[in-house]
């Protein structure tokens, strides 16, 4: 039975009835159609990831031969009818490896982003929402992750577990977590501190509850957001430890390796390169688009033009992740105080 | 204040120790040795390599060496590299420079594009212009930097059959070799920064232009120039030196194929060799300096921004 | 007035693209009819070195063997070399700082008559003075003091004496027919007593007698060599320079080839090579390296011989020779460019066939008729190592053996392979000499990846070691690669990989060397200095 806090005291309140059940999914769908309508851009780009993901989960059954068989009298022909996208210097056909490269970056591409972002959103939020000594401790040794060069760390993976897709994940997951880490941290100390979350420590709620109630909900716009920007980097990332012979191994089909394996054949074979070069180039494309377009749409107004005023005119998509707890923290105060950024006050939010 | 610094100096001293320990201990996890890849295809007897182990103190335990490491360091002196038996430090300092040129060059190039289309697109936002420069920019983006300088050096290769001098020299010595070699390169790395730039340039000036702060200032007749410029670029400041900062410590990692590709003697290969030929005395001095890097940046930005803020001074807002 | 100069902008464009291609034509003909013409000294050849080399120059304390090749025959040189030159197939050893040799009948002393008119070069502290026997003693005794590097080639010897000033006379404990090959090996150089008695840092500076002088080395950008000009063969070297940067990324030199910041390229790259090859490059194809495969008894199933057999005859190494390297030997354990003991393609076919069926019916016999699971650990080093892995895993796939893959770099590779951590391995061997591809399977051997221990195997090598007959000692050879590949089946070196040399035509009378001969340089001109 829940309580609700007077003036004179408590009364006991029945308990707010439950929506219809379905409604959290159509809300969830509204909220999609007026993205979808307010971000063009963003639109064909969740269309272009649907098609990916549908590609990579059909691969078995669309891709018209297994991509790992050597068709030995094939070798590096040219795109054809029987070969659409031709073959490569193993007699391999090009479209299946294709087909089959988008799992293997979306296996990676989703397993990194995913594990990183609920590691480092539970590290960030429990440190920064208990803080003290659990915090300090914490957060060092997340700076000590993010402060050896992500190439050593990389390498290190590598050569010790060995080059496989498995290691490639692990070794990306650990190089990324601070990041989501930073954000999230950030993002609970600025909402530890409002006026809600306060009146819901008051009321008697445990951390547990108030954390999931308010603290992630209104986190959630910023590590979406940059979840999506750092996928792109994840598939790219992916792709140059291929080329480096550190990450997926041969014969897996991974667009990464199929560059690698296709630049001595700029003359002879064009197609070698220049296919498995678009298809990245397309998937990445689409997955900065969405989260441009998702910061956009999600980030309240003020929120975001004080980070953007703040970060200005100089770049760092990857500083920008782990400034942005510092920077919005700070300017978040500055708008509010009136400081330096010069603006209205910002109001503060309820939750959603 | 001072209270504040002291406090940040000292996670940074924590966060060094992190890593030195870390550092150390998996360099032990990792399989083989400098002195098997050394002794390859030579028919070398097994007591013979295991004399040069121990020249090299690889048998002694992990504390041990680690002790020792950090007796040395104290004075001045990370280690000799197991390979060419050079001092670290000079090794290390002779490819900083050509990493950090290529690094800023990167982020000029980068901006100044970015800048470019930012206020292009501003300008004429909403328009198909504005769309497609801002597809244009994250194109850019979205293809891996290497694969961009692969086709531009084979391109020019077949078709003018130029392409970049193959040794590197210093700027003050042949700039015009020196601007040949690192043109490819760094309009390569550059690209990839353009989009970021002109995405927040963008909105940035949009939201600037927009504001009721700008407004005011433009009511008081302030000339449209000086209003873009001065009164939006002023809060940029700090953060443009931090962003720098950092960025620089993350590039002197990360360019690795490009140096490959382009035969820069950067600090990227250097590490990249030093890990695959187990060149310890050099993996870990590399480590540690870049960490010492990203730490020293790290608490320059906190402490800005507790002079910008009193509140984080008191510790009110965060640990 | 518009339209005027448009029009006249296009005209202008148009002439310009035109003697573009004009010019290109003309370039391309007046190329390819270069008048043959004589030798003629001048210029500058930039040759690419494709790692930096990082242990210093010091023969006596590295064993890189790139470092060998970067100096050996070029600022240093040796007792004798071996020959090449134009119509050069087979490995003929020459004379060099000796001008002539004679071996005695029990072939337990070498007396060597050194050339006399040899100075070294007019560097300090050596300051050009003569070369002596004195040299040659002090290089082979401080060679026998090392524990670390090659003082195995020269372990039969007992003492190194030098009657005069230019005679040398070696007394070995036994007769020990390798020798000489050795002392043509690159890693044989003669060094001057300054250097051996630490009056300069041979780590750092090389003086020799060669042809050439090291002149500078900037650190993992290019070495660059002078001509020697005392050099005591009159009218060589032709070059001024040699210029060697280095470069490892295949992109990068196969564009510096064409705009022609690079003279000469190397790569394992078949594709690489008949591209540029169109182009009005010569290629040069060079025997390389013997892909090596070691199969680890100690692991199921290869314990048993016919699973080892199956492994062998279930790969069609002859048609992954063709696809992947282009130009390839199929061998057995000893390479054909250097000794004719080597088996021929047909007698490794008959010893070695590719059966897929026999494969099965021994699998079947071994008891596992379903075939099984394995690892195989790939070394790295090419991009050729790794399709030719893909390669033999197709072709296991089809009689039942499923094989993963596990790519290492160099540095694991050797570690693993020393601790017999693998099932299957897969590199490429960098051994040249007959005796030494049997050095690595003796017992205290590092490089005894399989632990090989056959006792008939090593009274073979003793009798090879000892006889000095050339025919005789081949036959040993020979029974010593059938019983390898029939009996022991635990290594084999089943194809030999070219290496191509890419060169542009102002390069000229650049020989092919299968041991780092860097003493040909000395006979490369110019054709446009």
């Amino acid at each position: 039975m829940t309580e609700k806090l007077t003036l004179t005291g408590t009364r006991p309140v029945s308990p707010a009835p439950r929506p219809p059940r379905g409604a959290a999914l159509r809300r969830g769908l509204k909220a999609l159609r007026v993205f979808m309508r307010s971000q063009p851009l963003g639109a064909a780009a969740l269309l272009l990831i649907c098609f990916f993901v549908l590609v990579a989960l059909l691969a078995p059954w669309i891709s018209p031969f297994d991509p790992l068989e050597q068709f030995r009298r094939d070798i590096l022909e040219p795109p054809s009818g029987t070969y659409p996208f031709g073959t490569d210097d193993l007699g391999r056909d090009v479209l299946s490896r294709t087909i089959h490269g988008a799992r293997t970056s979306l296996i990676v591409g989703v397993t990194t982003t995913g594990v990183s972002l609920v590691l480092g959103t539970m590290i960030g939020v429990t440190s920064g929402y208990f803080g003290r000594g659990l915090d300090l401790v914490v957060q060092r040794v997340m700076d000590a992750v993010q402060a050896v060069p992500g190439i050593v760390l990389l390498l290190f993976i590598a050569v010790v577990l060995g080059p496989s897709v498995r290691n490639t994940i692990i070794a990306l997951t650990v190089v990324i977590t601070p990041s989501f880490n930073r954000i999230a941290r950030a993002e609970t100390l600025r909402v530890r501190q409002e006026p809600y979350v306060e009146a819901a420590r008051a009321t008697g709620a445990r951390a547990p509850r108030i954390l999931a109630l308010h603290v992630l909900p209104n986190m959630l716009a910023s590590v979406l957001t940059l979840g999506s920007l750092i996928f792109a980097g994840v598939i790219i990332a992916e792709s140059a430890l291929s080329f480096l012979g550190i990450g997926a191994p041969p014969p897996t089909p991974s667009w990464g390796l199929m560059l690698s394996e296709g630049v001595r054949y700029v003359e002879r074979a064009p197609w070698l390169i220049i296919v498995p070069s678009v298809a990245l180039s397309i998937a990445v494309f689409s997955f900065n688009l969405l989260g441009d377009a998702l910061r956009d749409h999600l980030d309240p107004r003020l929120h975001r033009s004080a980070t953007d005023r703040v970060t200005g005119l100089w770049w760092g998509r990857r500083m920008l992740s782990r400034l942005a707890p510092s920077l919005v923290r700070a300017t978040e105060q500055n708008v509010s105080t009136g400081g330096a950024a010069g603006g209205a006050p910002r109001p503060s939010e309820p939750p959603r | 204040m001072i209270g504040y610094t002291l406090r940040r100096l000292g996670y940074g001293v924590v966060v060094m120790c992190l890593v030195t320990v870390f550092v150390f201990v998996i360099m032990r996890l990792v399989p083989g040795d400098a002195v098997s890849l050394q002794l390859q295809d030579t028919g070398v007897s097994k007591e013979a390599a295991d004399a040069l182990r121990g020249e090299f103190g690889l048998d002694d335990p992990v504390w041990v060496q680690l002790g020792e490491w950090l007796a040395g360091a104290v004075q001045g002196d990370l280690g000799t590299s197991f390979y060419n038996k050079e001092p670290v430090i000079d090794l290390f300092l002779a490819r900083v420079p050509v990493t950090v040129q290529l690094g800023l060059l990167a982020m000029l190039v980068g901006t100044a594009l970015g800048l470019t289309v930012g206020i292009i697109a501003a300008v004429t936002r909403g328009s198909v212009t504005d769309s497609a420069l801002r597809v244009f920019a994250v194109a850019f983006l979205s293809v891996p930097n290497f694969v961009i300088a692969l086709l531009l050096l084979t391109a020019f290769a077949l078709w003018f059959a130029w392409s970049p001098p193959l040794v590197y020299a210093q700027p003050t010595e042949d700039f015009t070799s020196w601007a040949q070699q690192m043109a490819i390169p760094v309009f390569a790395l550059g690209t990839g920064g353009m989009a970021a730039v002109a995405r927040l340039t963008r909105s940035s000036m949009l939201e600037s232009l927009g504001s009721d702060y700008i407004r005011t200032v433009r009511a008081k007749g302030v000339r449209e120039r000086t209003v873009v410029l001065k009164h939006s670029l002023r809060n940029s400041t700090i953060a443009v030196l931090t962003l720098l900062g950092l960025e620089l410590a993350t590039v002197l990692g990360g360019t690795v194929i490009i140096e490959r590709m382009f035969g820069l003697p950067g600090t990227g290969q250097l590490i990249y060799q030093a890990v695959l030929d187990r060149d310890y005395p050099v993996v870990v001095a590399c480590t540690i300096f870049y960490a010492a890097l990203f730490v020293i940046t790290i608490i320059l930005i906190d402490l800005l921004y507790a002079l910008v803020d009193p509140r984080i001074r008191t510790g009110k807002a965060l640990s | 007035m518009i339209r005027r100069t448009r029009l006249g902008a296009a005209a202008l464009i148009a002439a310009l693209l035109l003697s573009a291609c004009g010019g290109g034509d003309d370039g391309e003909a007046s190329g390819n009819a270069a008048p043959a013409g004589d030798p003629r000294p001048g210029g500058s050849l930039v040759l690419q070195l494709p790692t930096e080399i990082d242990e210093g120059l010091n023969p006596m304390t590295t064993s890189d063997p790139s470092t060998m090749g970067l100096i050996s025959g070029v600022v240093y040189e040796k007792l004798v070399e071996y020959k090449t030159g134009p119509d050069v197939t087979s490995l003929e050893i020459v004379p060099d700082l000796a001008e002539s040799w004679k071996i005695s009948k029990d072939g337990r002393t070498y007396t060597f008559k050194l050339r006399e008119d040899v100075r070294w070069h007019n560097l300090p502290p050596v300051n050009g003075r003569p070369f002596t026997s004195d040299d040659v003693v002090a290089t082979f005794e401080a060679l026998q003091k090392t524990t670390e590097v090659h003082k195995w080639m020269i372990e039969p010897v007992e003492s190194i004496e030098a009657p005069d000033d230019h005679t040398v006379v070696f007394k070995l404990k036994h007769a020990y027919s390798p020798l000489l090959d050795y002392l043509a090996y690159h890693f044989n150089m003669i060094l001057p007593r300054e250097g051996l008695e630490g009056e300069f840092d041979m780590q750092k500076q090389a003086i020799g007698t060669g042809p050439f002088m090291l002149d500078k080395h900037t650190p993992n950008v290019e070495w660059v060599f002078k001509k020697n000009p005392d050099y005591y063969i009159k009218g060589r070297p032709y070059l001024d320079e040699i210029r060697r940067p280095i470069m490892s990324d295949i992109a990068a030199v196969t564009a510096a080839l064409r705009s022609g910041r690079l003279d000469v390229g190397t790569t394992s790259d078949v594709n690489v090579a008949r591209s540029l090859d169109d182009k009005g490059f010569t290629v040069n194809e060079t025997p390389g390296a013997p892909v090596s495969v070691f199969i680890n008894p100690e692991r199921e199933p290869f314990d048993d011989p016919k699973v080892r057999q199956a492994f062998m005859e279930a790969i069609d190494w002859d048609g992954m020779g063709q696809n992947i390297r282009g130009r390839y030997n199929l061998t057995s354990l000893v390479r054909p460019d250097i000794s004719t003991a080597a088996l021929t393609k047909e007698e490794v076919l008959k010893l070695r066939p590719y059966s897929p069926q026999n494969a099965k019916k021994l699998l079947a016999q071994a008891g596992l008729p379903n075939g099984f699971s394995t690892k195989l650990m790939v070394q790295r080093v090419d991009d050729e190592d790794v399709r030719e892995a893909q390669w033999m895993q197709d072709d296991l796939a089809k009689v039942g053996i499923k094989m993963e893959l596990e790519m290492v770099d160099p540095s694991t590779g050797i570690d693993r392979r020393r601790t017999h951590d693998f099932a299957v391995a897969k590199a490429l061997r960098g051994v040249h000499l007959p005796d030494q591809v049997w050095r690595d399977f003796e017992p205290d051997s590092l490089e005894n990846y399989t632990q090989v221990d056959d006792k008939e195997l090593y009274e073979l090598l003793d009798r090879s070691r000892t006889e000095l007959d050339d025919d005789k000692r081949n036959e040993i050879y020979t029974q010593m690669q059938i019983r390898m590949e029939t009996v022991i089946r635990q290594v084999h070196y089943p194809i030999q990989k070219f290496d191509y040399s890419v060169y542009s035509e102002r390069v000229r009378d650049l020989y092919d060397s299968p041991i780092y001969q860097g003493k040909r340089l000395a006979d490369v001109w110019l054709s446009d200095s």
